[in-house]
């Protein structure tokens, strides 16, 4: 029986262009990794030659089958879990400010001012009162704008509601994400552009300085015995505790998740079953004073936030941040994220999202440190 | 001796200690090496009397690491030290210890070591 003969044209077709098989060599991911799907074809390609694949409309095979959840980019964002949020500020509000109090008072005439001195003693027919100096310091820091568009066409809508997939739905969920992250870094480390800090490296705190080195000779956890680090941790309290005059004793420590991992996962000694972060919560300052419980978390932007690191780049100086989760000691103003109606113009409909978003308020710095190199 | 002859005659030993083997020369007893006495402490040395374990050194020895080097420091910071002491470095051209110069918190801060 004779071989049937196939033109060559339409074997190519059949086999890489035209069908949808298994052993296509063309290319199903862009350099970036990001899925392509089956092209069109050149007659729907647009300007750009991605944008049929980008609207969500791929070629499905009969034996395929396509799971319809939406799968996001990995994102997280931790910013509600370390600080409390100012929220007595409006949308109104260019400046966000508050006030900050230092008194002074010396002792009667004739006691002193040194330790063991200085009390407001006074005798029977004295004529000379002593009094309270007060001052009053205002700290303002901006309330800037935060805007996004979200807009698409009719037809985008309507490919969109054919396919079962909502354009307007995920484009929102990607304004959400974006509005999450864009606070998240303000929190953390502020905005450079604006010269703003965060958390993590604040320009009103004062107490910064680096871990000792072990006996190993170097200052990183990796290096160092759980004795060390346990002694790095109540040196970090300990420092800003003093600083705060011993009045507020820091309950929440901040480390790279490189470390927390390692402390999470190294025991204390080959004899026991007892990890470092387990044998630290136990053991540090806080809780052996009786004052409640060591929060330890771990966080991305203290990667190489350190003095002389690249911030987001193992390998370069890591920092331990050290502080009171208190509205009353630090926190950030901002508004809720609001739109305005939607907007018909021409094909498109259109909203804007927006908010205010301001700037960490260290009102204590005193009771923040900074300590870097682990 | 002209200076003919001076390279004749050199020729000659050159020639003559080649020939000739080795001699080996036995080391000298202990028995016959005289002791030299030290002088005791107090023994008036240059006219002075002065007991030479209480003379004050003019220059007091260091360690290379304890030696004070000029430094540049662009801002101020506080350095944490092995031992958990907390130094405060202040901004400005100063006398540093090299130790804490060579740290690389310091170095981290800018400190710059000046090689002038």
């Amino acid at each position: 029986m004779k071989n049937t003969i196939i033109n060559k044209s339409v074997r190519m077709a059949f086999r890489d262009n035209g069908m949808m098989t298994y052993d296509g060599s063309g290319r199903t991911t862009d350099s970036a990794g990001n899925q392509l799907g089956k092209p069109f074809g050149n007659r729907y390609t647009m300007h750009d030659g991605r944008t049929c694949d980008s609207t969500g409309a791929f070629l499905v095979g009969e034996l395929e089958r396509l799971d319809p959840t939406l799968h996001e980019p990995l994102a997280a964002v931790t910013w509600g879990r370390d600080i409390d949020l100012r929220e007595d500020v409006t949308i109104a509000d260019e400046i966000s400010s508050f006030t900050l109090s230092t008194y002074g008072s010396q002792g009667s005439l004739g006691t002193g001012n040194s330790i063991g001195n200085g009390k407001a003693w006074i005798g029977k027919s004295t004529d000379q009162m002593t009094g309270i100096g007060l001052d009053l310091a205002k700290i303002p820091h901006p309330m800037t704008p935060w805007g996004m568009e979200l807009k698409y066409t009719i037809l985008e809508l309507e490919s969109a509601a054919r396919l079962g997939r909502p354009i307007d739905q995920q484009k929102f969920e990607g304004l959400q994400l974006k509005h999450q992250m864009d606070v998240d870094e303000m929190v953390y480390i502020g905005d450079t552009s604006l010269g703003l800090t965060g958390l993590v490296n604040n320009s009103l705190v004062s107490n910064v300085s680096n871990f000792a080195n072990g006996a190993s000779g170097f200052a990183t956890w990796a290096t160092k015995s759980p004795d060390e680090i346990l002694t790095d941790f109540n040196n970090a309290i300990t420092s800003v505790w003093s600083a705060s005059g011993w009045a507020v004793m820091p309950d929440r420590i901040l480390i790279p998740p490189t470390q927390f991992g390692y402390i999470s996962t190294a025991k204390v000694s080959n004899a026991g079953n007892v990890s470092i972060l387990k044998y630290v919560q136990d053991n540090n300052l806080l809780t052996t004073s009786g004052r409640g419980k060591l929060d330890i978390f771990p966080l991305k932007w203290l990667i190489g936030s350190g003095v002389g690191g690249t911030v987001g780049t193992v390998g370069t100086v890591d920092r331990m941040a050290v502080y009171t989760k208190d509205k009353k000691r630090v926190r950030y103003p901002m508004t809720i994220l609001q739109r305005t109606p939607i907007q018909y113009d021409s094909i498109y409909h259109k909203a804007t999202y927006f908010c205010r978003l301001g700037a960490v308020e260290a009102v204590y710095p005193e009771t923040m440190g900074y300590f870097d190199g682990l | 001796m002209t200076s003919k002859n001076k390279a004749k005659f050199k020729d000659a030993i050159s020639k003559k200690a080649a020939s000739e083997p080795v001699k080996e020369i036995p080391p000298e007893p202990f028995s016959k090496i005289e002791a030299i006495d030290a002088p005791d402490v107090g023994v008036e040395i240059n006219g002075s009397t002065t007991p030479l374990a209480e003379v004050t050194p003019e220059v007091e020895l260091k360690s290379n690491d304890d030696a004070l080097v000029i430094v540049t420091v662009p801002k101020a910071f506080q350095l944490r030290l092995d031992a958990h002491k907390v130094v405060s470095i202040k901004v400005g051209v100063q006398k540093m210890a090299l130790n804490i110069a060579n740290h690389w918190y310091s170095k981290v801060n800018g400190v710059e070591i000046f090689n002038g």
